[in-house]
C-alpha cells in the first residue's frame, strides 16, 4: 500500500508539468493583457487621458510578455530567471538568478505588485477551507441518513417527498437561494442574522467569545447556502447505494440472524454502499479549496473562488497558474485517498503492484 | 503677437492688481467653528459650475444644518482597489479614496471647477521670450510672471525680468514693462516655466514633514522607466526639466505652452512620500544609495505603503482589508477650515449590486451610488425599510458611452454609412425607456455639462428612411433581394463587440440590431469579457465597439482624436479619426491658454467630428444615489466623484453607529 501510494505520488509530478503546460498556453492564448485595466473603472469605463498604448507596452516588457511562449514558460518555472536581471545563461546581468515554480515563487500579481501570490493563495485558502468544510460536512451529516432512510423505506411517501425537495433545490440556482435566505434572515425578514461577510466591520473591538459567535453567526448563511446545493447529489448517491445492497444475500443473512435492523443497516449494508461516496471524495477535495464564486460573491467573501474569478476577468496569469496547481495538486491527492479509502473498506481489493486499481 | 501679449499684459496689470488685492469673493469659506464650504446659490446651467446648495435633494430637512463633529460615515464603493498608490494605478475607486486621504499640489474646486492652490501655497507662471541668438545678448529667454494666489484664480503682478536660471530671485524689484523690437524674438510660450511654493505646515500621516523632496520624487518616479506608471508618464515627458529652488520651492519648467499644465498636477500627479519609496532618500529605513532604477522601481511596486497608505489629506487610513477601508480624521491636517467633520470615514466594499442593496436597507451603509432609474422612481426606494433611513437623488459626472466604428475597415469608410447609422437609433426614447427618461444624449465625448460642450448642436434624428436613403447614395442596397443590403457582391454584415458587464450597451446593441435589421443591415453581437474586448479593440481587431470614457471637466481631445493616434496600436483613437482641420484645431486648443477662446475651438471641432461620425455619440447618464437621513451637508457635484465626504456631518441625535 506505501509502495503504491508513494508510486501515485511520483506521478504527481509529470502530471502537474503537464498541466501546468497547458494551462499556461491556455491562458495567453485567451486574448487580453493585464494592463489593459489600468484606469478601467467597476464598470469597464476608461480614463481618456491614460496612455494606453505605452502602458501595454511597457507591461509587456517588464513581464517579458513579447518573449516566446516557451521562454516564458521556462521563466515562468525557472529556476533561472530570464529578465534582463536574471540568469547570465538567458542574458541577464546575473543580478538575480533564481527564480519561478521550481524555486518555489509563485510570483507576483501584475496590477497589485505588493501582492505576493504565493501568500495571497495562503489567505484566500484560510478564508475558504472552513467555509468549505464547514458546509461539506453538513451536507453529509443530512444526506447521509437522509439517503439511507429514503433507500430503507424506497417508495414511501417520505421518500417520494424528500426526493421532491431535494430535487428542488438542486434545480434552484444557487445565488436565488443565497438571496432568498438573505431576504428571509437579514434586515428585510427576520432580522436575524449578518447577510455579508464573515465578521461585523467591527469585529475586532469585541472579546474574544463575542468575536467566535460572530464569525459563527456570520457562518450560517453562506454555509447553508452552500451545502444545500450538494444535498441532492449527495443523499440520491446514498440512497442508490443502499438500495443495491439493501436486496444483498448478505444483508439477508444479517436479517436472518436475527440482528437488530440498526446493526443490518448501519454494520451491514451501510459500510457496502459507501463506496460511490468515496470515489465522490476525489472530487470533493479540490472543491474544497475552489469555494464558490456564487457563493462568495453574493455573501461578499474574498475566498479562493472569487480570487481565481477576479484574477481570471484580470488576466492574473501567476495567480491563474497557482490556483490551478493547487487544484491539480488536490484532485490527486483527493484520488490517491479515495483509492487508498477503498481499501480500508473493502479488503478485496488490492493496491499491490498496480494491478487492481479500483 | 508678442506686441499683443504685452499689450495684455499692461491692460491687465492695473485690473489684476486690484483683482487680486480684493481677492475673488465667489468662493465662500468656512469660518472655523462655522458654517461649512459652500452656499445655497444657483448657476448658469444646473449641472455646470457653480455655487452648489446643502441638501437641496431632500423632499425635507429636519433637524439642524449646523455641522457638528463626530461620528463615522459608511460609504458604499464597488470594486476593491487594487491599492492606493496612483503613480502605479489609475482606476476611479482608489481615486476616489485619495480624494480624502490625500492631498495635492492644486485641487480643482468642485463648485467653481477652477484649480486652486492647495500643497503648493502659491502657484506662480513664468512665460517665457525666446531671443533669437543672432541678436547678441548674453540671454537666450527672459521671463515674465504672474501668481496664482491663495483664492484668486489669476492675478496678473507686477512684471519683472530675470535671467533664465534663477526666474525666482528678483522678488523686490520695481514694476517694469520692457518692449522688445520685433525680429529679436522668436516666440513666447506662455505658462511655460511653473514655481511651486509650498506650504510648510503640512504633515504625514507618520508626522514626517512634507517638502520639495517629495514632489521632486515623485516625478522622478513618474519618468523612471522601471516604474509602472507608463499610463500618466506621457504628461510628465512634456516637462523639459524640474529642481527643487529650496526645501519649499520647486519649479518646473514645461517645453511649451500646454493649456493643462497645470491640470496634470492636479488628477494625475499623486505625490509619494518620500521617506517611504525613496531607497535614495536617507529617511527611509531601506536607504540605499546605490539602488538602480530598477531596484527603486521594485521596492515602489511591492511596497506595502501601497496599501497601508501614508497621505497628507484629512483623514488617515487606518485599515485596508477585504470588507473595508477605513480611515480616521487627521488632525495635524493643514487646512483647518476644511479638515472634515467626521471622525472615520469606512469605504465598504461590496462589489455585488443586490447584496450592497441587503446591506443598504439593514443601515450599514450611509451612501450608496448604484441605484439604477427605476429602483430610484420605483418601489425600492419607495419601501419603507428605504424611505424611513434614506434620501434618494442624483447627479451627473463627466463620462459618456459610445460605439467606435472602425474606419479602416471598408464598411465603415463612407461618412454617407456611418451617418446612416447615426439615423438608425433613437438615443432619447432609449434614454426615456431604459433611463426612465433621465439622461441626455450627447454630440461629443467632452462632458456634456462642460463650457467645452456645444449643446446647441443638432443631433442626427432617428430616421429609418433617411439611414436608407443615405446607404442607396453609397451604393448599399438589396440588389439580389435576400433582405440584406449589398455592393460589390458584399452583404452588410458586421460584428458588434461589447464588454459582457455592461448592460446598457448590451441594450443598445439589442435594439440597435432590430433597428438595422428593417433597413437590411445584419448586425451580429459579440460578448467578450473587459480584458479580452480591450484587445481585440486595441489590435484594431473589430468592426463596432461600444465603450464608454471617464472624462475630466475638460480633457485634452489629443488622444481621441488626434491623427497620430489613428495608426498607433492600442491608442484611443479607435475608430482611426483623421482630419487635418481637426488636428490643426486640437494643436490650438492646447495652445490656447484663454479659457474663453478655447470654448469656439471646442466647438468648431465637436461640429467636425459629429459630422464626420467617427463613432456614435451615446448619450450620459446620472448617478442614483441614496444617502442616510442621519447625514448632512451633502453636495451634489457634477465632477467626479460628485461628492466631498470632508463637507458631510452626521446628525448628533442619529447617532448610533
Amino acid at each position: 500500500m506505501i509502495r503504491f501510494a508513494l508510486r501515485r505520488l511520483g506521478l504527481l509530478i509529470p502530471t502537474l508539468f503537464g498541466i501546468s503546460i497547458l494551462v499556461f498556453a491556455l491562458m495567453h492564448l485567451v486574448p487580453g493583457d493585464p494592463a489593459a485595466l489600468v484606469g478601467v473603472d467597476s464598470d469597464g469605463a476608461v480614463s481618456a487621458n491614460v496612455d494606453a498604448s505605452a502602458q501595454v507596452a511597457g507591461f509587456r516588457e517588464r513581464y517579458l510578455f513579447d518573449l516566446p511562449l516557451w521562454k516564458q514558460y521556462l521563466h515562468y518555472v525557472g529556476p533561472f530567471n530570464l529578465s534582463d536581471d536574471g540568469h547570465p545563461w538567458f542574458g541577464g546581468s546575473g543580478e538575480d538568478r533564481w527564480n519561478g515554480l521550481l524555486a518555489l515563487d509563485f510570483g507576483r500579481e501584475f496590477l497589485r505588485p505588493q501582492v505576493d501570490v504565493g501568500s495571497e493563495l495562503w489567505r484566500r485558502l484560510s478564508i475558504t477551507l472552513p467555509l468549505t468544510a464547514m458546509a461539506l460536512l453538513l451536507a453529509y451529516l443530512i444526506s447521509i441518513p437522509l439517503g439511507i432512510y429514503s433507500a430503507v423505506r424506497a417508495g414511501s411517501l417520505f421518500d417520494k417527498t424528500s426526493a421532491l425537495v431535494v430535487f428542488a433545490l438542486y434545480a434552484l440556482p444557487t445565488f436565488w437561494i443565497g438571496l432568498l435566505l438573505q431576504m428571509s434572515f437579514g434586515r428585510t425578514g427576520l432580522d436575524s442574522l449578518p447577510t455579508l461577510g464573515l465578521a461585523s466591520p467591527d469585529a475586532m473591538d469585541l472579546d474574544t467569545g463575542a468575536r467566535v459567535l460572530d464569525r459563527l453567526a456570520h457562518l450560517v448563511l453562506p454555509v447553508l447556502t452552500y451545502a444545500l446545493g450538494c444535498l441532492a447529489y449527495l443523499s440520491r448517491q446514498v440512497r442508490s447505494g443502499m438500495l443495491e445492497v439493501i436486496g444483498a444475500e448478505y444483508v439477508r443473512t444479517a436479517r436472518a440472524k436475527g440482528l437488530p435492523e440498526f446493526n443490518v443497516i448501519s454494520k451491514h449494508a451501510f459500510r457496502n454502499s459507501l463506496l460511490p461516496l468515496i470515489t465522490l471524495f476525489g472530487a470533493v477535495l479540490p472543491s474544497l479549496v475552489g469555494g464558490s464564486i456564487v457563493v462568495e460573491t453574493i455573501f461578499d467573501i474574498p475566498g479562493m473562488g472569487l480570487y481565481v474569478y477576479e484574477s481570471l476577468l484580470r488576466r492574473e496569469y501567476n495567480a491563474i497558474m497557482a490556483a490551478v496547481l493547487i487544484g491539480a495538486v488536490m484532485t490527486v491527492v483527493g484520488m490517491l485517498t479515495s483509492d487508498l479509502l477503498y481499501a480500508w473498506l473493502d479488503p478485496r481489493i488490492r493496491l499491490e503492484g498496480g494491478s487492481s486499481d479500483a | 503677437m508678442v506686441r499683443t501679449f504685452f499689450a495684455a499684459l499692461g491692460l491687465a496689470l492695473p485690473v489684476g492688481a486690484l483683482v487680486f488685492l480684493s481677492g475673488f469673493g465667489t468662493t465662500l469659506q468656512s469660518e472655523p467653528n462655522g458654517e461649512p464650504k459652500g452656499a445655497a446659490a444657483t448657476s448658469e446651467h444646473p449641472f455646470g459650475p457653480g455655487a452648489v446648495p446643502f441638501d437641496d435633494f431632500r423632499e425635507s430637512v429636519e433637524g439642524s444644518s449646523k455641522p457638528v463633529r463626530g461620528g463615522r460615515l459608511v460609504v458604499h464603493i464597488p470594486s476593491r482597489p487594487l491599492h492606493l498608490n496612483h503613480v502605479i494605478e489609475a482606476g476611479a475607486d482608489a481615486r476616489r479614496i485619495l480624494e480624502e486621504v490625500h492631498a495635492r499640489l492644486v485641487e480643482r474646486n468642485m463648485e467653481t471647477w477652477e484649480l486652486e492652490p492647495s500643497l503648493a501655497e502659491s502657484i506662480e507662471v513664468f512665460d517665457r521670450l525666446n531671443f533669437l541668438p543672432s541678436k547678441g545678448g548674453s540671454a537666450s529667454s527672459v521671463y515674465g510672471r504672474e501668481v496664482y494666489g491663495s483664492h484668486a484664480k489669476f492675478a496678473w503682478l507686477p512684471i519683472e525680468w530675470s535671467l533664465p536660471d534663477d526666474p525666482s530671485s528678483s522678488e523686490e524689484t520695481p514694476p517694469t514693462i520692457s518692449f522688445f523690437n520685433d525680429g529679436d524674438y522668436e516666440s513666447v510660450d506662455s505658462a511655460s516655466v511653473f514655481l511651486f511654493r509650498l506650504r510648510q505646515d503640512a504633515l504625514w500621516h507618520d508626522g514626517h514633514r512634507f517638502d520639495a523632496g517629495d514632489v521632486i520624487f515623485t516625478l522622478d518616479t513618474y519618468l523612471n522607466p522601471a516604474v509602472q506608471s507608463e499610463h500618466a508618464r506621457h504628461l510628465f515627458q512634456q516637462i523639459r526639466s524640474y529642481e527643487a529652488l529650496d526645501a519649499y520651492t520647486v519649479r518646473v519648467e514645461f517645453e511649451q505652452s500646454y493649456f493643462m499644465s497645470l491640470d496634470i498636477f492636479e488628477d494625475d500627479f499623486a505625490i509619494l512620500p518620500s521617506h517611504i519609496f525613496n531607497l535614495a532618500d536617507e529617511d527611509n529605513p531601506h536607504f540605499d544609495s546605490e539602488a538602480t532604477d530598477a531596484e527603486r522601481a521594485e521596492f515602489i511596486h511591492s511596497n506595502s505603503a501601497n496599501v497601508n497608505w501614508v497621505g497628507l489629506g484629512p483623514y488617515r487610513v487606518t485599515e485596508f482589508s477585504d470588507q473595508h477601508i477605513e480611515a480616521e480624521r487627521f488632525d495635524n491636517y493643514f487646512d483647518k477650515q476644511d479638515a472634515g467633520w467626521v471622525d472615520e470615514i469606512r469605504w465598504r466594499i461590496i462589489p455585488d449590486d443586490n447584496a450592497a442593496k441587503q446591506a443598504l436597507l439593514a443601515g450599514e451603509i450611509d451612501f450608496f451610488g448604484r441605484l439604477r432609474s427605476r429602483e430610484l422612481l420605483g418601489e425600492f426606494t419607495a419601501q419603507e425599510a428605504f424611505a424611513e433611513q434614506f434620501d434618494k437623488g442624483f447627479y451627473y459626472s463627466p463620462q459618456m458611452n459610445f460605439i467606435a466604428w472602425n474606419q479602416r475597415r471598408a464598411l465603415f469608410r463612407d461618412v454617407r454609412v456611418r451617418q446612416a447609422l447615426a439615423h438608425s437609433f433613437d438615443w432619447q426614447e432609449f434614454i426615456d425607456t431604459i433611463g426612465s427618461e433621465m439622461g441626455e444624449a450627447v454630440t461629443a465625448t467632452w462632458y456634456r455639462f462642460s463650457p467645452a460642450y456645444d449643446a446647441e448642436l443638432e443631433r442626427f434624428p432617428f430616421d429609418l428612411d433617411r439611414a436608407e436613403e443615405l446607404l442607396a447614395e453609397s451604393g448599399w442596397f438589396d440588389r439580389d433581394g435576400d433582405g440584406v443590403i449589398d455592393k460589390d457582391g458584399e452583404r452588410f454584415e458586421f460584428e458588434y463587440l461589447f464588454n459582457k458587464n455592461d448592460a446598457t450597451m448590451r441594450l443598445v446593441g439589442q435594439k440597435l440590431k432590430e433597428n438595422l435589421e428593417r433597413i437590411g443591415i445584419v448586425m451580429n453581437m459579440a460578448e467578450r469579457d473587459f480584458a479580452a474586448k480591450q484587445a481585440l479593440v486595441g489590435e484594431r481587431n473589430f468592426d463596432a465597439a461600444a465603450g464608454s470614457w471617464i472624462l475630466g471637466p475638460e480633457t485634452d481631445p489629443v488622444g481621441l482624436w488626434h491623427s497620430k493616434g489613428a495608426d498607433v496600436e492600442r491608442s484611443f483613437n479607435q475608430s482611426g479619426y483623421r482630419d487635418e482641420r481637426s488636428d490643426q484645431l486640437i494643436e490650438d486648443i492646447q495652445g490656447e491658454l484663454d479659457d474663453n477662446r478655447r470654448i469656439p475651438l471646442y466647438h468648431e471641432l465637436q461640429a467636425r467630428i459629429y459630422e464626420a461620425q467617427p463613432m456614435m455619440f451615446g448619450c450620459v447618464f446620472p448617478v442614483k444615489f441614496a444617502v442616510s437621513k442621519r447625514v448632512r451637508g451633502v453636495q451634489r457635484f457634477f465632477l467626479d466623484p460628485g461628492y466631498s465626504l470632508r463637507r458631510w456631518f452626521i446628525l448628533p441625535k442619529a447617532e448610533k453607529r
